[in-house]
């Protein structure tokens, strides 16, 4: 009895104009949001290849120079973009891709891509990703808002109830007809997202690739079936479909387009961003604090006139100054580190919203695991931006040793390609699932919330049109 | 005049039911956190441009003291002092009149910049993207973003099932039985139920708009607003004009709700979308990365040939070969550094301001597929939180540091001072913003496009609405 169900739940799709035309706009979407999402992460790594040799040869090329002046001139780090980011973008385009990594400073990574797109790219992004956690779920709802209503009103439901169906079948039966349904629209989506999103042109930058897209994979099959169940739930709630496809619509539009922004301007409110020209300021402060603190500066001296066995700073056999430099670059990293510590710290609280209210907005859930898997989001943008911190006071102090060692007692001491060519290039691995998966345990549980609760409302929903049904 | 039958029906049925008192609570709670939240962004920015100015000009006070004196006592304390190389000037991108109604646009880009010799055209915005680009990719709640994206859907909510509901409970048949036509009930009933959204809505924003931020004149401010609701007021006519031809033409209530969602997707998600992934793929925004290297390739040249740069530079200026020579060379090699960066970089910057040029050309023919494009842009437009403003701000403040180096190069080169006079002379910048009326040109042909549209929707709904009853009922 299930199966002659779930056939003619298929047979009535195939012959839904309606059906047939959303699936294939959701296909032509998906395949082309994977056409231009690939073109672009593909233009994105070619560009940072690009940029990274010119910058070994400028840096290379920069001629005979005193090592702390190269090491104001610097080099910069550049944020590979792994390849699922054709996939879900995440913040790619909001998150700065390119950090100096200068003498004195521990500047935030600029050159956001999202500052040239203009205001069309403001409304909506076209990713593979936000098709299947903004577009299809509106199709979902679309497609099943009469699933069981429409069944109720046609009169149908209570034939099926006069042939002995129980509720469980019936619950069954409309799970595994929408199922196959959303198959039909769905598979091919992911299937042709996939494969493109695969195939882009660029570094496999991520270590654990192969595992995330296992889990991405989970992540919207089990997201498109909540969605489902719910859909069949909500179905099987109103005794009208017209009432069924406004509690969906309203839904979606609330949880799904409002509470994302209203919650992110909550989270800006409550966690107020400092003005960029503050923190820049602190962090010149920071840079230049040593210079101010002039017990650090006493202590310094005397430590390596001790270590030394000298009187004076004129009889040190090393280049004081390019000591002194070293040190006040080690005096400024607890402060930067003290003030990016804040300036996360209130990130993670904005974020905190944004998770809270994805109680309320399973997309959101959704976006935030999803955006980890793919190494897209601010836990990887950080991550990026330690590493380049590593390499910068590494860079940076073999400079200033070079200075120290050889520039004793030389005013115009000047170090050449040699030690140019000592500086390696950055290089980022970012870190393995496994190892952050604790920051998305809260967005797992809320979203296997969902799954769990949507199948038991489908199931008790269902239940409830049927007992009606009979009485 | 709304006749009073067709008044009691939507008061029972609408106005003072639990979905109509659910809808006007709805767009007064949603305007009310636009409107908390643009003014909150909005008198933070305020503020922070405030202290940032305030800071720049006790800089060029202390400056310009030191100057006086020099040129009183004709003595300097130390050679660096009142030096050209560190005049330094705030920028400010003032928020616009109505910035608190639209903030999407501007979130991203700065809004303040110091002018002075050591920066240079290409890294003169640097250092201020320090916000969470997880909430930037999410975008700010704000009037717009209520009008455009969620009043068309409650608009719909209201009023989708005017004709089609009272058809299936037969209600439609007796209206026409004692009326004998449907016509004038249903446009009334419609009417009542868009205006009570569209009372709700112009309130709230008529009173945000009321309330200036500090520094923002109201009648600027208002006048502003005024054009920034008509706009509004199309783009409502538009959805209310689609509402009237889906219930006319379609037949069973869920099926003129879906249809309408479905048009609402297209219009909101769909076409800017795909039309704003379409106009970066055809005009891509020149790698900021290659402007980065070819910046980094001019610093270099400089520093390499610092030398023969300044031989070069003083060549057109041999008057000013006496110089001071306390006064590290530094200064002078990296005025010249900014000087070499600003040539190679200026053909990158040209690259990034056509492609952005011919990205806004093709959106703007891209538009007349979305009204909510049409809608946004214009909004968006008018209240100031275009990102054309933004980049108007970013080229006059290159174009006020071109005018310093040409003001000061001479003398910082040859290692020099200029006098107060010289200095007196030196503009403060002061942003330019285009005027409303430049504004209201730039998008009347699509409005005007969107009334048409409208007018031909009404029209069809209309004739079908006149249609004889045996084919409409």
């Amino acid at each position: 009895m299930i199966s002659t169900v779930v056939g003619k739940e298929i047979k009535t799709y195939l012959r839904s104009g309606v059906f047939l035309s959303l699936a294939v706009a959701m296909v032509a979407l998906a395949v082309a949001a994977a056409a231009l999402s690939t073109q672009r992460i593909a233009t994105f790594e070619r560009e940072r290849i690009a940029a990274e040799a010119v910058d070994r040869d400028v840096w290379d090329g920069q001629g005979e120079r005193n090592p702390h002046a190269a090491a104001h001139f610097a080099r910069y780090a550049f944020k590979p973009v792994p390849r699922l980011a054709a996939f879900d973008p995440g913040v790619t385009d909001h998150a700065g891709i390119a950090l100096w990594m200068e003498a004195h400073y521990q500047n935030p990574a600029v050159f956001r891509r999202a500052e040239d797109l203009g205001d069309a790219g403001r409304m909506a992004n076209l990713s593979p990703a936000w098709i299947l956690q903004y577009a299809a779920p509106l199709f979902i709802f679309l497609i099943l808002f009469a699933a069981v209503a429409g069944e109720r009103e046609a009169g149908t439901l209570r034939q099926m109830a006069m042939t002995g169906l129980r509720p469980e079948a019936v619950f069954t039966a409309k799970l595994l007809g929408a199922g196959a349904g959303l198959a039909i629209i769905l598979a091919p989506a992911l299937i042709v997202s996939t494969l493109m999103t695969s195939n882009v042109q660029a570094e496999p930058v991520l270590p654990d690739g192969g595992a995330r897209i296992v889990g991405l994979s989970i992540i919207y099959i089990a997201y498109a079936a909540a969605i489902g169940a719910f859909a069949v739930g909500v179905s099987a709630f109103f005794e009208e479909k017209r009432n069924a496809l406004i509690a969906l619509v309203g839904f979606w539009a609330v949880s799904f387009m409002m509470v994302p922004r209203l919650a992110g301007s909550i989270a800006a409110t409550a966690y107020p961003q400092p003005d960029a020209s503050s923190l820049s300021k602190e962090l010149a402060d920071a840079a230049s604090a040593a210079r101010g603190d002039e017990a650090y500066q006493e202590e310094i001296r005397q430590a390596v006139l001790t270590e030394y066995g000298v009187e004076t700073v004129e009889e040190l056999p090393i280049n004081y100054g390019a000591y002194s430099l070293q040190k006040s670059e080690e005096y400024a990293h607890p402060l930067f580190e003290a003030i990016y510590a804040r300036l996360d710290a209130l990130h993670d609280g904005q974020e905190r919203i944004l998770k809270s209210a994805s109680m309320v907005s399973p997309a959101m859930a959704v976006q935030k695991l999803s955006a980890g898997l793919a190494g897209v989001d601010r836990i990887h943008q950080q991550a990026f931006t330690a590493a380049a911190e590593i390499h910068r006071r590494e860079t940076v102090k073999i400079l200033n040793d070079d200075l120290k060692l050889h520039g004793g007692g030389q005013q115009n001491y000047a170090a050449g390609e040699i030690l140019w060519r000592e500086i390696k290039d950055f290089t980022y691995t970012p870190p393995r699932y496994k190892d952050i998966a604790s920051n998305y345990a809260f967005s797992a549980f809320v979203f296997a919330f969902y799954l769990i609760g949507s199948f038991f409302f489908a199931a008790w929903s269902v239940k409830r049109a049927h007992q009606r049904i009979a009485s | 005049m709304i006749s009073s039958p067709v008044f009691a029906l939507e008061k029972r049925l609408f106005i003072f039911s639990i979905p109509g008192f659910a809808i006007a609570i709805a767009v007064f709670v949603l305007g009310a956190v636009a409107a908390i939240n643009g003014q909150t962004v909005v008198q933070r920015s305020i503020e922070a441009q405030t202290q940032f100015t305030d800071a720049g000009n006790q800089t060029v006070e202390e400056w310009r003291d030191a100057l006086v004196e020099i040129e009183e006592t004709g003595a300097a304390l130390s050679p660096f002092d009142a030096r050209p190389m560190n005049i330094r000037m705030p920028a400010v991108l003032p928020p616009a009149p109505l910035a608190d109604f639209a903030l999407s646009g501007n979130d991203m880009h700065p809004t303040t910049t110091t002018l002075m010799g050591w920066a240079n055209p290409a890294d003169l915005f640097i250092e201020y993207e320090f916000s969470n680009p997880t909430l930037s990719s999410i975008g700010g709640f704000d009037f717009t973003f209520l009008l455009v994206v969620l009043t068309p859907l409650i608009m719909i909510a209201a009023s989708f099932d005017v004709l089609a509901g009272d058809r299936e409970r037969g209600r439609a048949r007796i209206i026409a039985a004692q009326a004998g036509h449907v016509a004038p009930s249903v446009w009334k009933r419609l009417a009542l139920r868009n205006l009570t959204i569209w009372i709700c809505f112009g309130a709230i924003t008529a009173i945000a708009a009321m309330i200036a931020p500090s520094g923002v004149s109201l009648p600027v401010r208002l006048s502003h607003f005024v054009v920034w609701f008509a706009v509004a007021a199309i783009y409502g006519l538009f959805w209310f004009a689609l509402i009237a031809f889906a219930a006319a033409y379609v037949r069973r209530s869920e099926t003129v709700a879906a249809s309408l969602f479905a048009a609402w997707a297209i219009f909101v998600f769909a076409v800017p979308a795909i039309g704003g992934a379409l106009a970066e793929a055809a005009y891509p925004p020149p790698s900021r990365l290659v402007f980065l290297s070819e910046m980094r390739e001019g610093e270099v040249k400089a520093i390499r040939e610092t030398a023969e740069l300044t031989a070069g530079f003083l060549a057109d200026h041999p008057e000013m070969i006496e110089s001071d020579e306390a006064v590290p060379g530094f200064y002078s090699s990296n005025f010249l550094a900014n000087h070499e960066a600003a040539k190679r970089t200026t053909p990158v910057l040209e690259k990034f301001n056509q492609a952005r040029q011919q990205r806004t050309r093709l959106i703007s023919k891209l538009q007349f597929l979305s009204p909510s494009m049409i809608a946004n842009n214009a909004l968006t437009t008018i209240a100031g939180g275009d990102i054309a403003r933004n980049m108007a701000f970013q080229e006059q403040a290159r174009a006020a540091l071109n005018d310093l180096f040409e003001r000061i190069g001479p003398a910082v080169v040859a290692k020099q001072r200029i006098s107060v006079a010289e200095f007196d002379s030196i503009p403060s910048f002061n942003f330019q913003d285009r005027s409303l009326s430049q504004k209201v040109v730039s998008f009347t042909a699509p409005l005007v496009f969107l009334v048409l549209i409208s007018a031909v929707l009404l029209f069809a709904a209309q004739r079908r609405l006149r249609a004889p009853l045996e084919t409409l009922l």
